[in-house]
């Protein structure tokens, strides 16, 4: 049963349009029935101006509603993740390996697992990523923070391991309210070091190498340099009533509703923006500011690291990518290794403690470019070692800690190397080099699980997943 | 006659085509100018050879602007700001070639504008809120000229 409420004939009026006052104008919002032709063309345009205010709160929809944010964490060179991230047999990562002897740790001694996460990482200050993700976030933080891991195959040293699924998220359907792309902080297709499955141009993320760089992607060009603020506001302001005026002209069009979106979605966001657009430099903001440290430096690397965490969160862009080069670090020395790899984990600490503090959801990968074996018993990262790689997902939800089906896909084997053999729906997914786009593949249905949408999959997906097997692959 | 029974087939054929083409054609959607469209269209509405900087400009924002044309592409801020900023380059360049234009009354100049870029006249509503925009302008042709060079109607095709 309808109520009464309902039935109550909603009077629509467009920003910056006077309420009706004249005769004139309660004919033009249909307020005084007339005679049938009159009234067909208020009634149109009354249909059209409730579209066009529905459009304006669909608006997050074209802006990635629904679709939470997403950022590539790419250690590039191949870091030693199975000596941070415990890797198991095919019961899970503590169904142990015979030994861990080239892995840089042993997960048998005691307190060595800190098993926060869901999946267990190497504690007792032995994993220096573990120690950078605690020092960068709130214990309150981390407790709704969970990660999970694909053991697999990577070629060493190469970029061209297409991990990283960061256009697939994008076409997947997270779209920036500013710039529908991705972002990211090396100029390639993927954004990152690492290379992606699926390779569009259009979905190529913007290369960000300087704080200011989104801001400045968003603007309104050189003509308006010595123009304010106020003209331009009354500029866009016209720009904006006449699009809606219009819009009239089109309305019996099967695409009136689309173009009522395009008034409402796109050109009424900036009737309030001036030459610099707020909202989009993450040293104005302050918990940006304290969580990264920033300072005026517009250029260092934790500088452009910052925007690309703080406007994918704020999902003033797409998904964002960022690579944190020298990871080829076998042959360095310890110092150097627990280095980078506390650098790794203070950028991961840092994203996930802004999304909390901005009570975003974040779900992120961490990937790299092969792997390192270590001298016998030590944590001397001696070699390179394709058998030793892995990708691992993460999942923070400000709501609470997200529930977790398993926390690794994929297997070791006893001698501390990739288990090639695991198979899924009767293939080997993980074991050469079309392993990291499978595993690409198979982030994308975690994001999608997590993101409520796992029935998208499979239009989405490059690789041919279904019930069991797909079920198989979900960490979220 | 083989070449006479060739050229008569080629004929029918072409008919036929045509034929066909008439009766199925399915009747043109919406959509928008892509990148390249926007450029030579803003060109051509104001007579106006793209200078260096223009071309700089719309080299920097080429990705941003539409691609295949659909209506999709143009549904966010930054597509149309980028639109703006390009139409507004345009304009820069014609109100600097067309000085005798701003000497001109508001109507005037609207008049001439709307019949560049619209090629019809201005209806009651747009003429009112143009005029409302350029009353205070310093530079009435620029404002006028980029808001109805940014505006739905010049993007759609």
């Amino acid at each position: 049963m309808r109520s009464n409420q309902s039935n109550k004939k909603k009077l629509i009026i467009p920003d910056g349009h006077k309420p009706p006052v004249t005769r004139r104008d309660f004919l033009k919002y249909g307020i005084i029935p007339f005679a049938g032709y009159v009234m067909a063309p208020s009634f149109l345009t009354q249909i059209l101006l409730q579209k066009s205010a529905q459009a304006a709160t669909t608006c997050g929809a074209a802006g990635g509603s629904g679709y939470m944010p997403f950022l590539v964490i790419d250690l590039a060179g191949g870091a030693g993740l199975p000596g941070n991230f415990l890797v198991g047999k095919s019961g899970g990562p503590k169904d142990l390996l015979r030994n861990y002897e080239t892995l840089g740790w042993d997960p048998r001694a005691s307190g060595s697992l800190d098993e926060s996460f869901g999946l267990p990482m190497a504690a007792n200050n032995v994993s220096k990523i573990l120690a950078g993700i605690k020092q960068a976030a709130s214990a309150q933080t981390l407790a709704k923070l969970r990660m999970g891991s694909f053991c697999h195959f990577s070629q060493d040293d190469s970029n061209t391991n297409r991990t990283s699924a960061l256009t697939l998220v994008s076409r997947a359907g997270l779209k920036g309210k500013f710039l529908e792309n991705g972002i990211g902080s090396r100029n390639s297709l993927s954004g990152g070091n690492s290379e992606e499955p699926l390779r569009e141009a259009m979905l190529k993320p913007v290369f960000i190498q300087n704080i200011l760089d989104v801001q400045n992607s968003i603007s309104h060009g050189p003509a308006f340099e010595n123009i304010s603020d106020r003209d331009i506001q009354l500029l866009s302001r016209s720009i904006y009533d006449m699009s809606a005026e219009q819009l009239r002209k089109f309305e019996s069009l099967p695409e009136a509703q689309k173009l009522a979106q395009i008034t409402e979605c796109g050109y009424r966001p900036t009737l309030n923006y001036g030459k610099i657009i707020s909202g989009l430099n993450p040293q104005k903001d302050q918990n940006a500011t304290q969580v990264y440290q920033l300072s005026n430096n517009t250029t260092d690397e934790n500088a452009v690291f910052s925007s690309i965490a703080y406007n994918v969160l704020q999902g003033n862009t797409g998904p964002g990518s960022i690579t944190l080069g020298d990871f080829d670090y076998h042959d360095r020395g310890l110092d150097f290794t627990d280095q980078k790899d506390l650098q790794a984990g203070l950028q991961i600490g840092r994203a996930v403690e802004l999304a909390s503090r901005l009570g975003k959801p974040l779900f992120f990968q961490i990937i790299t470019d092969g792997g390192v074996s270590s001298a016998p018993g030590t944590r001397n990262w001696n070699s390179d070692s394709n058998q030793r790689s892995m990708t691992v997902i993460g999942y923070f939800n400000p709501k609470g800690a997200p529930e977790q089906r398993r926390v690794q896909v994929g297997a070791y084997l006893d001698g501390g190397t990739l288990n090639s053999d695991v198979m899924i729906g009767g293939r080997t997914l993980f074991a050469d080099e079309s392993a990291p786009a499978n595993v690409a593949n198979m982030v994308l249905a975690n994001y999608l699980s997590a993101s409520g949408k796992l029935g998208e999959f499979e239009k989405q997906s490059q690789i041919p997943l279904r019930g069991g097997d797909l079920e198989s692959i979900l960490i979220f | 006659m083989n070449k006479k029974l060739i050229f008569m087939i080629f004929l029918i054929a072409i008919n036929l085509l045509s034929f066909s083409n008439a009766c199925f054609a399915v009747p043109a959607t919406v959509g928008v100018k892509n990148f390249r469209g926007l450029y030579y269209s803003l060109a051509a509405v104001t007579g106006i050879k793209p200078t260096p900087e223009i071309n700089k400009y719309f080299k920097s924002i080429m990705t941003r602007l539409p691609k295949d044309g659909r209506l999709d592409e143009v549904l966010n801020p930054s597509t149309l700001m980028s639109i703006k900023g390009l139409a507004a380059l345009f304009c820069k360049e014609f109100s600097k070639n067309n000085r005798d234009l701003s000497q001109k009354s508001d109507q005037e100049i609207l008049a001439v504008l709307s019949d560049r870029i619209y090629g019809r006249n201005l209806s009651d509503a747009e003429l009112k809120t143009q005029l409302s925009l350029i009353s205070s302008a310093q530079d009435k042709v620029f404002v006028a000229c980029t808001s109805q060079a940014s505006s739905m109607e010049f993007l759609l095709q």
